[in-house]
């Protein structure tokens, strides 16, 4: 029996671990705008997860990884509103694309993102916490916020939306400063 | 196109449709109008594309458990040269292209049956506990299965179609909703119900137990414990329920299941990481708390008010219409059948400094006949891994090591099964029939089975990246049990493709133990 530790080789590429790392919330924006459902969007992740974790050796690394992960989720998510029978909210191929090269041309990755989201998250008021916590956390229907927080539900979902945009732009700002 | 960082103006009226769009509520006309949008101008791809990563994001932080910390931690580990490599000397199992790509391969069952052969007469030397012959464990492996939280299905229970909610106040579920499972019925003793619930329990159901005692557990893995009489509502979202009257006491042992909200009329109680028991009469409700510390606000609170900590030994009070809680000594009169305490079990490098053995945990690999000798796993790192409570026991850390067998893979292995095991005591005045192991897991690459005592307890293929949350509530028996975790990890260079298990786990000896064994 031996037993011996050794050194991590170095230089050596980057594994799948820490490139899945860096872009699965970009994947998972990528999925969702085509998935709104975060249950099904999360079947899907993994799904991709699985494959690319599978396919990985296949995987050029002089190309950006969200790039190769969104073809294989592509694929996935047309495969999905087959299976489905409904039709894709983008069925233009050149709007897909589009949309495709957008995260291809993020610089940023997850992990300055999520810095950002932690700072503009403390920003919002509590009733705005609250909401998304109902949202997100308990993954509340806007009819349930409502009753919670004592409006319509169709003013919980225009909240949402403004805090959604409000975090957009607030991680905008916190990464371009970041530059 | 936009350049990525500047926020892009939208139009109020996309604005109206996007909000509708991420709030699953899209028609085709709202579908359209996004896609007319979207087509006029390409920066307009670029700002959907941000409100994508902005929802994901949101979401995911807003999830308790990711198992992507963990993953990150790896990277950490291997980047700081703290990910180790063990040699063994002996070949792992190794499974084909075909065996890796086909998760029930009758191949891999059968190696692992001829490991489990092992393991058995382990358990049985030590414990003289019975061991099923190698047949036998075919049955065992085939009929026994384990409660698995998140993929509870049972084919026998009633459509929603046919399940009848007639005096709920939230509507009843439709033929043509798609409602999700919100919770299961786990348990029942003694129960009379005014309408039989399924065992998946959905949110707008209404239910009231005028006998008995049941226990239901949220997807999240919160337990609550019910004694008759009692009203309950499902609620949307995966841990959460409103007690209309009646008694509860809540369990919330696993990180997911933190945050457990339980409505009353005159309270909104928000576990913290507890135990904690609650009874409502519909004129008042109190809350006791036994362990950690319960977040309360009454319901009659019109303004953002400041939710009132309630700790552990002491109770909180509120009447109807009360704007305010009043919080007392714990008085926990009438909650003593409903609860009990867990045993924690140390979790993967718990306590241990990055690059130490860990006393309690081993690898065995095996060459499908026979296991190696067992080899103490160093812990490739020890740091908290960030959403997981302190207060468990202590820090706990997880391993993430290389394998490499000196004998060299051939072309035609794709992937290889690794065992890591350990053992716990399980105190002898706990009736192990009762007794749940409940396991929060994260794997690289995959888990493909825990066995109990020799026992191929469940087929897991759980999924890389992912926090599993299962129960185990089969095989425990009195004294030492044997865990054994059986891990699929894809061959190509091992050195940079780590195997990996983090485990928080801990023995729930039942709330149920008084309430459904007596």
């Amino acid at each position: 029996m031996t037993h011996t530790i050794d050194q991590p080789e170095p230089a050596k590429p980057a594994s799948f671990a820490k490139l899945w790392h860096q872009n699965q919330h970009a994947l998972g924006g990528f999925v969702c705008l085509h998935v709104p459902d975060h249950h099904q969007a999360d079947d899907i992740i993994q799904e991709v997860a699985e494959l690319s974790a599978e396919k990985f050796e296949q995987y050029d690394q002089a190309r950006p990884f969200i790039a190769w992960l969104i073809g294989i989720a592509r694929n996935r998510i047309a495969q999905s509103y087959r299976e489905k029978g409904r039709r894709p909210i983008v069925y233009s191929s050149e709007v897909l694309d589009s949309i495709a090269n957008a995260y291809t041309t993020m610089q940023q990755s997850d992990d300055d993102r999520l810095d950002g989201l932690r700072e503009c998250m403390a920003k919002l008021s509590d009733r705005h916490r609250r909401v998304v916590e109902l949202r997100y956390a308990r993954q509340m229907t806007s009819e349930h916020i409502a009753e919670q927080v004592g409006c319509s539900p169709r003013a919980v979902t225009s909240m949402l939306q403004r805090v959604r945009n409000a975090l957009r732009i607030c991680v905008s700002r916190y990464m371009e400063a970041q530059r | 196109m936009t350049p990525e960082n500047t926020p892009h103006d939208i139009p109020r009226h996309i604005e109206e449709q996007l909000a509708l769009y991420f709030d699953n509520q899209a028609t085709d006309a709202v579908c359209k109008a996004i896609h007319d949008w979207l087509e006029e101008d390409p920066a307009n791809a670029q700002t959907f594309a941000e409100f994508g990563t902005i929802e994901r994001m949101i979401y995911c932080a807003q999830k308790q458990e990711d198992a992507s910390a963990i993953f990150a931690l790896l990277q950490e580990a291997e980047d700081n040269a703290q990910a180790q490599t063990v040699v063994l000397d002996r070949e792992p199992i190794a499974l084909t292209d075909a065996q890796w790509n086909k998760q029930d391969d009758p191949v891999t069952l059968k190696t692992a049956l001829s490991v489990l052969g092992y393991a058995g007469l382990q358990t049985a030397r030590r414990h003289a506990v019975a061991i099923a012959s190698i047949a036998a464990l075919l049955v065992v492996t085939v009929t026994l299965g384990v409660v698995l939280i998140n993929n509870n299905q049972d084919n026998t229970e009633p459509s929603i179609a046919e399940q009848t909610v007639d005096d709920a106040p939230t509507p009843a579920p439709s033929p043509a909703a798609s409602l999700p499972i919100v919770a299961t019925l786990t348990n029942e003793r003694d129960a009379v119900w005014d309408r039989r619930p399924g065992q998946d329990l959905y949110a707008g159901q209404r239910f009231t137990l005028t006998q008995g005692f049941a226990e239901i557990t949220t997807q999240r893995g919160a337990v609550a414990v019910l004694e008759a009489p009692a009203t309950i509502e499902l609620l949307s979202g995966d841990n959460a329920l409103r007690l209309h009257t009646g008694k509860l006491f809540g369990i919330c042992e696993t990180q997911a299941s933190k945050g457990f909200l339980v409505l009353t009329p005159q309270m909104e109680i928000t576990d913290l990481g507890t135990r904690f028991g609650v009874e409502a009469n519909g004129y008042s409700t109190e809350v006791h708390v036994f362990e950690g510390a319960v977040s309360v606000v009454p319901s009659s609170a019109t303004a953002e008010v400041e939710p009132t900590l309630v700790r552990a030994g002491l109770s909180a009070a509120a009447a109807i219409d009360a704007r305010t809680i009043v919080k007392t000594e714990l008085n926990a009169q009438g909650f003593d059948a409903l609860q009990a305490a867990p045993i924690k079990l140390r979790g993967t490098g718990q306590g241990l400094a990055a690059g130490q053995p860990d006393p309690n945990w081993q690898l065995m690999t095996a060459n499908g006949t026979q296991l190696s000798q067992p080899i103490a796993l160093p812990v490739a790192f020890h740091r908290a891994y960030r959403q997981t409570r302190d207060d468990e026991g202590g820090l706990q850390g997880a391993w993430w090591l290389q394998v490499v067998p000196e004998q060299q893979p051939t072309e035609q292995r794709q992937a290889v099964i690794h065992l890591i095991q350990t053992e716990f005591e399980l105190a002898t005045d706990l009736a192990p029939e009762s007794t749940r192991l409940a396991i929060a897991c994260a794997v690289d690459d995959y888990l493909e089975a825990i066995h109990i005592n020799g026992n191929r307890v469940t087929e897991l293929g759980t999924k890389i990246g992912r926090m599993h949350h299962l129960t185990i509530d089969q095989h425990l028996v009195a004294g030492r049990n044997t865990v054994m975790f059986e891990i699929k990890n894809k061959w190509n260079d091992p050195k940079q493709n780590p195997i990996g298990l983090y485990v928080r786990w801990h023995l729930l000896p039942d709330a149920t133990v008084d309430v459904f064994e007596r």
